[in-house]
């Protein structure tokens, strides 16, 4: 019986998938994911100041459709990870990354979050986050300006603008 | 208690020489407001207590580990200040406490002061100090698989690329 239903549920799939990627409709949703990206405000060193003066009205990258950190980590789709990644940090970012609705993207903030930065031979560090987290975005800078970080979002809107719309996956 | 205007270091450093003599090895006056001294790990509770109940210092803003390769010993080091109800002291006082380098430990003084809970973690995790009847020594900044025996403040422990 699960076998069968599976089995439709999976036909179904495929059919919704194909109609999502016609291009019409793909542009429609990928327009509405793309100017309502959601982060998570988890703050893991000293780069959440400058991604808190990207909230403000100075920089207001809310005007691009990045809306102010938020509190629930099921209504957020992007994880800005915010500098510096040490291993007992690691494990909780998974953690609320694996919590997020999909589709969810990842920007790396940061030196330390892209290679280790300043700590790069440190004994607790990650060198960079993409060795937990899929990065979709690199944002250098130590830390980087928030028009750095509005260009990443930016350059993420694009990203999603032009990438096909996967559900079967769920990412 | 003491207030803002009397503190005196001179005179507290007389007193605690007067007090405990031979046991508080040189106390001396590094700059204003910065009294320095050294003590025996088995006196430590007596004179931190001696120093709260006296002096109103009944804040510790830091405690940091030392490594002594060479004369092959661990100084824990306790930056005691005062939070009073006279307002903030000017004072700060750091206790120095030589420990053994092949078996390190010492009483902890969370008795005493509950603000070194967490930074006598910190220095156990890191310099792998042993703080004798800590309430909770457990990991604090480190993952919670850490390897044992690895305390990567000591200075024979080696980075990567190094
Ligand atoms: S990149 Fe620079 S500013 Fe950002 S977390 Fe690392 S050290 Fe801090």
């Amino acid at each position: 019986m699960f076998a069968v239903g599976n089995a439709f549920v999976g036909i179904l799939r495929n059919v919704v998938e194909k109609i999502v990627n016609v291009k019409p409709v793909r542009y429609l949703v990928n327009w509405a994911r793309l100017y309502s990206l959601w982060p998570v405000h988890l703050t893991t060193a000293c780069c959440s100041v400058e991604f808190g003066a990207a909230s403000c009205p100075r920089f207001d990258v809310e005007r691009m459709g990045m809306i102010q950190a938020f509190g629930s980590l099921r209504q957020c789709d992007l994880i800005i990870i915010e500098g510096t990644v040490t291993k007992k940090m690691g494990k909780r970012v998974k953690k609320v990354y694996s919590q997020m609705a999909s589709p969810r993207y990842v920007i790396a903030m940061g030196a330390c979050a892209i290679s280790g930065g300043i700590y790069y031979n440190s004994y607790n560090i990650h060198k960079g986050v993409d060795e937990i987290l899929p990065v979709d975005v690199y944002v250098p800078g130590c830390p980087p300006r928030p028009e750095a970080l509005a260009h990443g979002v930016l350059m993420l809107q694009d990203k999603i603008r032009k990438g096909r719309v996967n559900i079967t996956k769920g990412e | 208690m003491l207030t803002l205007q009397k503190v005196n270091e001179t005179k507290i450093i007389d007193e605690l020489r007067d007090k405990f003599g031979e046991r508080i090895d040189t106390p001396k006056l590094l700059r204003p407001n910065r009294i320095v001294m050294t003590v025996e790990k088995e006196n430590v509770i007596e004179i931190a207590q001696f120093l709260k109940d006296t002096y109103a210092l009944n804040y510790v803003a830091s405690v940091s580990g030392i490594d002594y390769l060479e004369e092959n010993k661990f100084v824990v080091v306790y930056h005691v200040s005062s939070m009073s109800e006279d307002g903030h002291l000017p004072l700060v006082l750091a206790l120095k406490v030589p420990v053994d380098r092949q078996t390190p430990f010492m009483p902890s003084l969370v008795s005493i002061w509950k603000s070194v809970e967490w930074h006598e973690r910190e220095t156990w995790e890191l310099f792998g100090i042993e703080f004798k009847d800590h309430p909770r020594l457990e990991r604090l900044l480190l993952p919670e698989d850490w390897p044992e025996n690895q305390f990567p403040l000591r200075k024979d422990f080696l980075l990567e690329d190094e």
